[in-house]
């Protein structure tokens, strides 16, 4: 100290003497007070400024030469931690259990969180494979003001012609129209495969490389010149052909026609939709082969919505932006230059959307990355809760090594070292934690594989794992490991030397207070869990329980596609109802229909409908054979209840009724006459039927009309679906629409075999995921907090033995002594539950867009979390509290 | 005996330095010492650093010593040189001086 009345020399900066202190090896901590002499001489000399000056020169040349080697005794250094890690490896020998509680409880959070990685990394954070340079890549999707944002329209191919020509920011633009085709495999067998009709550009626009054979010539996206050929994805080429080299220049079998291989894409690609799925490609001088009914003037047909996917590249330099407004100016612009016939005009006002990159449309791919990021927060959630967990395990087996490490630092052992062997043994543990992961990650992919996120345009589908994720795990893991050992290991630091070798209890008494906060802290991140993933599953649980209208339990469903050339629009209706009559006959007892395009999948006709003197209302419409509605088993209001679909007539709900004819009840629209819009025809229809409100469409939100036509007026071939009601399940169902099919039009697979309910809630799969996963690490959690809690008690029981043997001894009844242990395993638990309510309202609110049919605030929720919580942590300590009953108290007295 | 038979030029300026200092050398003693003979900032880290490489090869010896000064105690690592330290130091002077010799011009110009 300085004497009073003397100057006080100056301190140098405080923070750079701090880090000067932690940067010097303990050897070399002298420097601090040498240069605080240098740095009070030299203010003196130079004053302040300078000598602060010169010190921060001091410390950052420590830092340089000095800190890697504090670094190196740290146990960074290769050769310090080569010992560690054996020492690690030879603890994690001796104290089996401990190593594998350990990796368990890690393996088990990090794979959770490793899955959801995996998930995300595949919908939202790779980039398109096989396409090159996709972020100078545009899309184009052409929409309208009037209709929904999910609804799009095609544009003619002079439409496009002419975009090409007058979008000039642009170096190409190609198109695409998804058409899934059947495919005869190389076992015989036909398959349903996604495939994509493109401009002869596609691939060059998209730069993807074949790596056998080449792309499309520019004369093969002229229809009039009929070249019947194809590129096959890279696993398709395999499946078909054996090898890729050798399956160009093969003919393979497209919807019973046989078609040239060209050449084979680069492995991964499956077209500008990412997660794409098409496996197939075809230029439109293929599809008279792919599909003949096509009429041979389509392409020249300037109002015929032919493609329905745009992908334009950028030139250097060309903001996305003067692309849309380029785009937008051309729509206004074919408005304006009529008669032109053109896709851009109709009765609807159309936009372009128009997004930089290719892949899912923005606003699929934000309802992707919410559900992620839900997942990915209750993940973190889980992260925590085993953070905890490990460190209070951790904290329980140094505490019990206490005497063995007063002894070490009795011999000499340094403090940072016996620090440094408890976090190296937690890393070690976190890498066997980490491979521990990635096996529950392969193993949970299963669970996301059938999943679709963003409304059913995202497939979790052949999802790796590969390098990104297990770089996720091991970092992760390791991380993990690292923060479970930094609590133990600075109370190892702290651990008093003579306190313990006096006998004193008192680190533990500490060690056990930070194990009781870890508890508290584990059953609030469980309530949590328990809370968000309990309204996730109610969630869910109300959606099933939605009411269709009509019983789709009972109905079985098979898909087909008639992509026959031999059929034409007549011979389709024929089979159709070939197909009905083949299915009634051979079912004792059942009903079955015919429909087009299939219900509840989000296709439907937009079909225009008006009373003769308004405009148009859009309905949902259908083309079904004679048996359909009957097979539907709606509620009938008035008509005949078993329409026969004769030519003009039609069936309508009510909410169709109410639409045209407002005012009048619903049964009157029976008898009356309904017109389609001018640009359909106009023609004239009867009301032959009026049914209650169903749900063909979307399973929540309001209903939407639905009108049914008969088949045979479709006029085009298009996927038809089969519903059966009474049939023995959907298999059985399918083994009687192949029969049908064989002996009408043999080679036609089938797909979507099903139930109408189970088509249904394919609507909320992405919500069925979220709230299995969230159950899943829910219970997880739960089961995590429980072991925790039991860990905690156990150890307070064997350090309170003598207090509670003297409690025996002096006449406490086995019951007082189970009721107090067990009361402090609830207070805990109460103290972490109130914690993890108060935490719970804040992700209910969160989760609010994802509920359905609840509050996020629903009180019975969070009462159900609290009373799980309640009663697991009753049990959790319970046994300890029964082992404290059984405790001698003459043994204890003994032993004193 | 020491192994090292050459000193780099800051290691010799440091057992230089701490020869002069005799019994008064550490680091910051060093450090100011070479700053006032060489007009140069000395980082004190390389000082130190030289001071434990000379000592690994048994040219300086040092030892932990507790002062009272001004009042605050100050522990100190002093360091002396070693007779094999001191016949480095020559050494390393005459090869300098037989470098040195026939460049008289240089000299004065210097």
């Amino acid at each position: 100290m300085n004497p009073p009345g003397q100057a006080t020399s100056p301190r140098p900066p405080r923070l750079a003497r701090w880090l000067l202190r932690t940067l010097l090896p303990t050897e070399a901590r002298h420097l601090v007070g040498e240069l605080d002499d240098l740095h009070a001489a030299r203010a003196a000399r130079s004053g302040r400024g300078a000598a602060h000056a010169w010190y921060l020169r001091q410390v950052a040349g420590c830092a340089v030469r000095l800190g890697p080697r504090r670094l190196l005794a740290a146990g960074a250094g290769p050769v310090f931690l080569g010992r560690d890690i054996r020492l690690a490896l030879r603890a994690c020998r001796r104290e089996p259990a401990y190593a594998a509680a350990f990796i368990c409880t890690l393996s088990l959070g990090v794979g959770g969180v490793a899955t959801v990685y995996a998930a995300a990394h595949w919908v939202v954070l790779r980039p398109p494979p096989g396409v090159g340079a996709p972020a100078d890549l545009v899309t184009l999707r052409l929409g309208a003001v009037e209709a929904p944002p999910n609804v799009t329209f095609g544009v003619s191919e002079p439409d496009l012609v002419r975009l090409r020509e007058r979008l000039r920011g642009l170096t190409g633009l190609a198109a695409s129209t998804p058409r899934s085709v059947n495919v005869i495999g190389a076992d015989g067998q036909p398959r349903r495969v996604a495939a994509e009709l493109v401009t002869a550009n596609y691939l060059d626009v998209l730069q993807v490389r074949t790596v056998a054979g080449r792309g499309f010539l520019p004369e093969e996206g002229d229809m009039a010149t009929p070249a019947a050929v194809v590129v096959l994805a890279y696993d398709l080429a395999l499946e078909l052909a054996g090898s890729v080299a050798g399956a160009v220049g093969r003919t393979v079998r497209v919807n019973d026609r046989p078609l040239l291989v060209v050449g084979v894409a680069p492995p991964g690609f499956r077209g500008a939709e990412l997660p794409g799925r098409a496996r197939l490609w075809f230029p439109p001088s293929a599809l008279p082969a792919v599909a003949p009914a096509t009429p041979p003037d389509v392409l020249r047909r300037g109002g015929e919505q032919f493609w329905h996917r745009l992908v334009g590249r950028r030139a250097a330099g060309v903001p996305v932006a003067a692309v849309a407004a380029a785009a937008h100016a051309e729509v206004e612009l074919a408005k304006e230059e009529g008669p032109y016939p053109s896709s851009l005009v109709a009765g609807v006002t159309f936009r372009f959307d128009v997004w930089g990159g290719v892949g899912l449309d923005p606003a699929v791919r934000a309802q992707a990355r919410r559900t992620l990021a839900l997942l990915a927060g209750a993940a973190a959630f889980l992260l925590l809760l085993v953070v905890a967990n490990l460190a209070s395990l951790v904290l329980a087996r140094v505490s019990g090594r206490t005497t063995g490490t007063a002894v070490r630092l009795a011999l000499g052992a340094g403090r940072g070292r016996v620090a440094r062997e408890v976090l190296v043994e937690t890393m070690v543990l976190g890498v066997l934690g980490a491979a521990g992961a990635l096996l529950l990650a392969v193993a949970w992919r299963g669970w996301f594989e059938h999943a679709r996120l963003g409304g059913g345009s995202a497939s979790l589908e052949g999802m790796p794992i590969g390098v990104p994720v297990v770089a996720f795990a091991l970092a992760t893991a390791v991380l993990t490991g690292l923060l479970a050992g930094i609590p133990p290991a600075l109370a190892t630091r702290r651990a008093g030397l003579l306190a313990v070798l006096r006998g004193a209890r008192h680190g533990d008494r500490a060690g056990q207070r930070l194990r009781s906060l870890l508890v508290a802290l584990q059953v609030a991140v469980s309530v949590v869990l328990l809370v968000g993933g309990g309204l996730l599953v109610r969630t869910v649980a109300n959606l099933r329980a939605v009411e269709l209208g009509f019983d789709g339990a009972g109905i079985a469903t098979v898909t087909f596609h008639p992509e026959k050339h031999d059929l034409g629009s007549a011979g389709v209706a024929d089979l159709a109802q070939r197909v009905e009559r083949h299915m009634v006959e051979h079912l004792p007892g059942a009903r079955a229909g015919v429909v087009s395009p299939p219900p509840l999948q989000g296709g439907f006709f937009t079909h225009g409908v008006r009373s003769h003197d308004e405009s148009a209302n859009w309905v949902a419409g259908y083309y079904v054979t004679p048996g359909f509605v009957a097979t539907l088993g709606a509620r009938v209001l008035a008509g005949t209840p078993a329409w026969r679909a004769d030519s003009g007539t039609v069936v309508i709900t009510r909410a169709v009724a109410t639409a045209l004819w407002p005012g009048s009840p619903a049964e009157a629209a029976v008898g009356r006459t309904v017109w389609e819009p001018d640009h359909m025809g106009g023609g004239a229809m009867r009301v032959a039927a009026v049914l209650e409100d169903i749900r063909t469409a979307a399973v929540t939100g309001e209903i939407p009309g639905a009108l049914f036509r008969p088949l045979v007026e479709m006029g085009r071939d298009a996927e038809m679906q089969v519903w059966v009601r009474g049939a023995d399940g959907p298999g059985r169902a399918a083994a009687e629409v192949r029969r049908a099919l064989a002996a009408a039009a043999p080679g036609l697979p089938v797909y979507d075999v099903r139930s109408v309910r189970a088509t249904a809630e394919l609507q909320f799969a992405e919500r069925t995921v979220l709230a299995r996963a969230a159950g899943a690490l829910a219970a997880l959690g739960l089961l995590l907090a429980a072991v925790g809690l039991y860990g905690v008690m156990a150890s307070a029981v064997a350090e309170r033995r003598r207090e509670i043997g003297v409690r025996a001894a002096l006449g406490a009844a086995p019951g007082e002594i189970l009721g107090s242990v067990v009361l402090r395993g609830l207070v805990l638990a109460l103290v972490g539950g109130v914690v993890g309510i108060a935490a719970a309202t804040v992700v209910g609110r969160a989760l609010r867009a994802q509920l359905f049919g609840l509050d996020a605030l629903d009180a019975s929720t969070y009462v159900g979390g609290m009373v799980a919580v309640l009663l697991v942590a009753a049990a959790a300590s319970w046994l300890p509290a029964r082992r404290a009953t059984r405790i001698s108290p003459m043994e204890v007295l003994r032993s004193e | 005996m020491t192994d090292k038979t050459v000193l780099g030029e800051f290691e010799h300026h440091v057992l230089l330095a701490a020869l002069r200092l005799g019994e008064e050398a550490y680091t910051s003693t060093i450090l100011t010492e070479l700053e006032v003979r060489t007009g140069r900032e000395v980082s004190a880290a390389a000082v130190y650093i030289a001071l434990r490489r000379l000592e690994k090869h048994r040219l300086v010896r040092s030892r932990m010593r507790r002062a009272l000064e001004e009042g605050q105690r100050r522990e100190r690592r002093y360091f002396t040189v070693t007779p094999p330290g001191v016949e480095l130091a020559r050494t390393a002077r005459r090869r300098l001086e037989a470098l040195w010799d026939g460049l008289d011009a240089v000299r004065v110009g210097g």
